[in-house]
């Protein structure tokens, strides 16, 4: 059976011929996407999983060279281990990056300009260290699932979702309207009607019940632990072959965290 | 987006720069620099009352809305600016 990593990045021998061809950036393909939502029992697991490939490439930290003595994430690009040398970011014809996971300062960024939630989160959010994986602990997933919390509690209490659903008849329905306007933003691409239903199911049916407000908290909740926000998951125009261009969205995800450290609008 | 939109580099730069004019390139470029010349660490600076009675929280304050809005105009006007 492949591995994750095997899918995540191209064999050796790929890139060994994209470089002999002159191709010398990578765009990941589909198998990036997975997982692709968690059930609300299940977004520590979820969590867990991004925080595990996290703490493979590095921290969630700031971005600019913020703190001494932080090693990468200047960009909030942290390459991953098969990762070539780039040439040049939007050359128009290939990518780099494997997969890059968003910064401290665009995750506020994205949770201002989509949620309206300021929150402070420095205080919850804690940097993966290099042994978590190896002590067996929950910190990091707590962090992370904190901190997506916080922030979906004030999208609704105060931001851009404040009584969206607290009043009618049907939760599940109003809350499923919600997330699928706001998921394409929270993840950096499309997301397709597959994905939403899978969230319909696994997580707003059984929030329903808790009303409105808590429904749509659950709800942000789960849309903010997936390594759909976590991580920019770039959408190749070609999904059969080990390499892809990028699409005309992915290009534009890409200008939009240069230009503004944040998400396409 | 169109399929082609961004398709050649000058698309591109038109894109980015229709970008870098909005209320959030401005955001991305004060953050920028604020950590490129590590003003958050001096954030915290204060100076003894007695030697420096002007030195107040609201020039404090001041002082990064300066900066801030330097860098704002800076990019406003351009090289030649």
């Amino acid at each position: 059976m492949m591995t994750r990593a095997a899918r995540l990045y191209p064999p050796h021998s790929d890139l060994r011929d994209a470089q002999r061809e002159g191709r010398s950036e990578y765009v990941p393909l589909a198998a990036a996407r997975e997982p692709r939502f968690p059930a609300p029992a299940c977004c520590r697991s979820v969590a867990s999983a991004c925080l595990g490939i996290a703490a493979c490439t590095g921290k969630i930290s700031e971005p600019f060279g913020a703190r001494d003595g932080d090693p990468g994430n200047v960009s909030g690009v942290t390459p991953g281990p098969l990762s070539p040398e780039p040439t040049g970011v939007l050359n128009g014809e290939w990518s780099t990056a494997p997969l890059s996971r968003i910064t401290r300062v665009q995750l506020r960024n994205i949770a201002a300009d989509v949620l309206g939630a300021k929150a402070e989160i420095s205080d919850v959010l804690r940097d993966v260290q290099p042994d978590d994986l190896a002590a067996d602990t929950n910190l990091p997933v707590d962090s992370y699932y904190q901190v997506a919390q916080r922030l979906a509690q004030e999208a609704v209490a105060t931001g851009t979702m404040k009584g969206r659903c607290s009043s009618g008849a049907d939760v599940q329905l109003c809350v499923r309207g919600a997330v699928t306007e706001v998921a394409p933003l929270l993840w950096h691409r499309s997301v397709d009607a597959a994905e939403i239903a899978t969230l319909d199911t696994q997580v707003l049916a059984p929030a329903a019940a808790l009303g409105g407000d808590e429904a749509l908290t659950v709800g942000l909740t789960a849309l903010m632990v997936s390594p759909g926000f976590v991580f920019r998951m770039e959408e190749p125009t070609d999904v059969a072959g080990p390499l892809s261009k990028l699409s005309s969205a992915a290009v534009a995800t890409r200008l939009s965290f240069l230009a503004w450290n944040a998400g396409p609008d | 987006m169109e399929a082609g939109e961004l398709a050649t580099p000058a698309q591109r730069r038109t894109w980015l720069e229709a970008q870098l004019q909005t209320q959030r390139g401005a955001r991305a470029l004060r953050d920028a620099h604020r950590a490129w010349l590590h003003v958050a660490s001096i954030t915290p600076l204060s100076k003894d009352p007695g030697a420096a009675p002007e030195f107040t929280p609201a020039v404090v304050s001041d002082m990064f809305a300066q900066f801030d809005r330097f860098v704002a105009e800076s990019f406003a006007m351009g090289p030649k600016g």
